[in-house]
Order: C-alpha cells, then structure tokens, then sequence
C-alpha cells in the first residue's frame, strides 16, 4: 500500500537545469555545512601525524600561541612579522602539515581581511608622508562636512608600511590559530583551557556544542541535498520563506529533543550537577625544552624589536 | 563583524576581555538558577542552534544571499543571558576551528555579538511591542528589533576600531593598529548594516520567530 504522503501533489514545481541562481541559498548553505565538516575532519586527520607540534602537550601548544599571538600584536616592525612568519612556516613543515593548502587558506582570509580592508590606509589621506604614487591633483585643497581632502592624493611610503605591518599582523596571527587547529584535536585544545582556569561548565558546554554541530551539520546537509536532487525550485518569496523557516524549525527540534535525551544519559551515568573535567597529565621534557626555546625567542624579540 | 586579530590595541582587547569574563560570569550564575542541573545540556543545544543558524543562507532580492548573525533570534527564543553564552560559544569555536575572528578579539567579538545585540534585540522588541497581542505589532518589534540590535553592534564595533589611532600611535604619529579615525570607521561600519546586512537581520530573524511562534509558542521566551 502507498503511505498517503507519497500521494499528495508536490507544493513545488521542478526547475529548469539552467536556473542555477535559484539554487544559490541552498549550495551555499550545503557549502556551509560542508566545509565545517571538512575543516573538522581535516584538523582531527592532521593533528594525529607524527609531527613537532602533535608531540607536543596541547597545553604548552595553547600557551605557545597565546604568547606569540600577543607579540605578534605587540611589535609594530614589518621585518619582525617577518621573520615570524618565517618562523610559522617551518613550524608547519616540521609538523608535516601540507603547506601549500594550508598556506591557499591563510593568504585568503589574510588578504580579505588584512590588506584589502587596509588598502585604502596606503593613501595620503590616512598616512601622510612622501607620495610614492599620486593617483590625482587638485587646484586647491577641499572641505567636505568633518573630511579634509588634500591637493594630491596618492599612496605614500609611509601608508604602504602601515599596510603590510598590519597585513603580515593579521596574516601571522592567523597562522598562529591554524598551527594549533592543525595540530591539535579539538578536545584536546578544550582540555587546555582548563588549565587556564576556564571554568569547567563553561568547557563542558563548549565540548557538547561542537558535537551538537557535527550531528547537526551532517543531518542539514543531507536535508538541502534532498532539496537540490528534488530540482526545488524558488517558487513566491511566501513558499520559499515558508520551507526555510521550516528547516530551522526543524533543526530547533532535533536540538531540543537532543538536550533532552543528552540529560537524561548524563543523569543515567550519575551526573548530579556537579561537573568535574579530565585527569591532567604531567608535562613531559620535549615538552618543557619547547616552552624553553620559544620563551627564548619570545624575550629575544622583545629586547630588539619592541 | 568577526575582528580579526591585529585590528585591536592591546588597550582595547584586554579591558573588553575582562568585560566578557565579568558578564559571563553573571550570565552563568543567571542561568543557572533557572536550569540548574539541566543548564549544561540546555547551553550546548542553544550553542550550536546558534552557530549552525549562521550558516543558513537566504536569498534576498536581486538574486545574492546573506545570512543572520542569529543573535537576535536566539535572544528572543531563549533569553538574552542564555544567548550571550551560546552566541559567545558559538564565537569561539568559529576562531577556533575556522580562524573566523581573531584569538585576542575573542572578548571584543563576545562584547559586541554576544551582549550588545542580545539584549538591544530583547528590550528593543519589549518597547516596541508594549502590551499589544496583534500580530502585526509582533512582527513590526521583532524586525525593528533585529535590525536595531545588528545596527548598534556595527557601531560599538566601528567605535572600537575608531578609537585606535587615538589609543596606539607609533612615535611619528602612524596607527599601529586599525588605522582609521572614528570619522571614517563609524561612517563605514554603520552605513553597510543601516542600508544592507541590517535588513538581512531582520528578515531571518522574522522568518524564525513567526515560525516559531506559529509552531512552538511554549519556547518562544520573550513572549512568556
């Protein structure tokens, strides 16, 4: 016997194979989901190698890349965020992470987020100093409302050095974040922050969000790939509105049923309220030769380049 | 909206850090008495809802998409101090995991996402919508608060960057961090999300609550 809801007539009408743009939200949601998978299962494959970093205990990791990160937005000299830079990069051959994808994700983020946005900073408007390239001239000097545009307009050496400091800043300190993403599985970096006296509610949410995520990410995509392969097309904004609010809807429900089954499992293995996190192991000595070497090169770089 | 690192002086990103530990404490201790021993499960779900609200993407008019911030939504559905912890979760695993906002803004991005858009969205839409039961003055406060409450994130943020020329100067006067003075980053930040991602808000934002006020009436808590 056919279930009665194989009967009902489709409230959507299938697409034309052309109309790709119908398709945009539902690709770049699927995208969405997909590339949190990816990057989550690229991480947990790259941080189990046999590298420098993944030797090492995810604690000294965490206090490696918080103190670099702070001296990478203390020093303000573009040979410095070089020789930084140089120093991450080796950092990633000697933990056998693939530089050239990683390096492709890097520059990315970094040149949208560094030098695109900073760009208009190299300018005589913003860094005045020796015009290197003039771009326009004018007869004589302009008042708009609180602006002030000056006679000639061009990027000056001094706006161009303000540039890439800034744009290496960005780009290192990203690099920073991806050598310990790469290197170190998630739980592990969480286990590390209890170490710096995170609060253990708070890691024990932080933990059961991200396995919520990838339950749900897994369970969203294969909804919008059911979409796609049906060749759904956007019909009224009204219909359209109507199947997107109701897969968050949707998403909201298994959310809450989740919770609550995740609560009752915990109180069935004894959970009283009372949260206590992970056994610490004791630092090993790769791991405290590590944090030598780099609170070395930590001081060297204060002394010369601050 | 995610700053970056690098984009924030050492006087900015450390007083709004101790500013997002302070409020998290409140809102731990907030939510606890009235979840208690449910409060773990219960912020792990809206956590990730929160994060994985972001990635939904909707198509707006002239043929592009956009997606939510998702905190109004969450502050309406769940409270503003149960979505400053989720919305400050779910902004952790993004720097964490996808380097999406920088390590040292952590608590500039929690401030400005996690706190100021929660609760202009919450008492936004309770000021809107006075005592009216019409559904029509519902979904005008729910708009209006959405996109009210992305608006002022956009400014606390632009004034954040505005601020740091005044605060970091190299000895020649450069910037050493974000280089552009409040009159060009307030400018910048606020018209994008006045004209643009503000609507954007406030649409997905619409779309859920009626949703959810249709289907879970129970769970939507501004509306208790």
């Amino acid at each position: 016997m056919i279930p009665s809801f194989l009967k009902e007539k489709e409230t959507v009408s299938p697409a034309k194979p052309s109309s790709r743009r119908n398709f945009n939200f539902v690709d770049r949601t699927a995208k969405n989901m997909a590339a949190f998978l990816l990057t989550s299962m690229q991480q947990w494959n790259t941080s189990r190698r046999t590298g420098l970093l993944q030797g090492l205990d995810a604690r000294v990791k965490v206090i490696f890349v918080l103190a670099y990160v702070i001296l990478v937005s203390l020093t303000h000299k573009v040979e410095f965020q070089l020789i930084l830079s140089g120093l991450f990069f080796i950092l990633f051959l000697a933990s056998k992470i693939n530089p050239v994808r990683v390096y492709l994700k890097i520059a990315g983020l970094a040149f949208f987020f560094g030098f695109l946005v900073f760009l208009p900073a190299a300018l005589n408007l913003f860094s005045p100093g020796e015009i290197i390239f003039l771009f326009a001239q004018f007869e004589h000097e302009r008042k708009w409302l609180v602006y002030h545009i000056p006679k000639e307009i061009g990027i000056t050496r001094e706006g161009l050095n303000l540039v890439a400091r800034i744009s290496l800043k960005v780009f290192n300190s990203i690099s920073l974040t991806f050598l310990l993403t790469s290197t170190t599985g998630f739980e592990q970096v969480v286990k590390a922050l209890k170490m710096m006296k995170v609060p253990d509610i708070f890691l024990l949410t932080l933990t059961l969000s991200y396995q919520y995520i990838f339950i749900f990410s897994q369970t969203i995509l294969e909804t919008y790939q059911a979409l796609k392969m049906r060749w759904w097309e956007r019909g009224a904004r009204a219909e359209t509105n109507a199947i997107l609010s109701g897969r968050m809807g949707y998403l909201f429900r298994k959310s809450w049923e989740k919770y609550d089954q995740v609560y009752h499992s915990m109180v069935a293995r004894g959970y009283t309220g009372e949260i206590s996190l992970y056994h610490q192991d004791a630092l090993k000595m790769k791991d405290y030769l590590f944090l030598f070497i780099a609170a070395v090169f930590f001081a060297a770089c204060l002394f010369f380049f601050l | 909206m995610h700053i970056p690192d690098g984009y924030l002086s050492p006087q900015t990103y450390l007083p709004l850090f101790g500013a997002f530990v302070a409020v998290a404490a409140v809102a731990v201790k907030k939510v606890k008495e009235k979840f208690d021993r449910k409060m773990v499960p219960f912020l792990g779900m809206a956590a990730s809802f929160s994060f994985l609200i972001m990635m939904f993407n909707i198509p707006i008019p002239g043929g592009t998409t956009g997606h939510a911030v998702g905190a109004a939504i969450i502050a309406l559905l769940l409270g503003p101090w149960v979505a400053f912890i989720a919305v400050s979760v779910a902004l952790i695993i993004q720097a964490l995991v996808f380097g999406d906002g920088g390590i040292t803004a952590i608590g500039a991005n929690c401030i400005n996402m996690a706190f100021f858009m929660p609760f202009t969205a919450w008492y936004a839409f309770k000021w809107i919508r006075g005592r009216s039961v019409s559904p029509a003055r519902i979904g005008v406060a729910v708009f209006l608060a959405a996109y009210l409450s992305l608006n002022v994130a956009a400014l606390v943020t632009g004034i954040e960057f505005g601020i740091q020329p005044i605060l970091a100067s190299g000895p020649e006067g450069h910037p050493l961090y974000a280089p552009y003075p409040l009159d060009i980053a307030v400018p910048a930040m606020a018209i994008q999300h006045l004209l643009f991602f503000g609507f954007i808000e406030a649409i997905v934002t619409l779309l859920i609550f009626r949703y959810f006020e249709k289907n879970f009436p129970d769970v939507t808590e501004v509306l208790k």
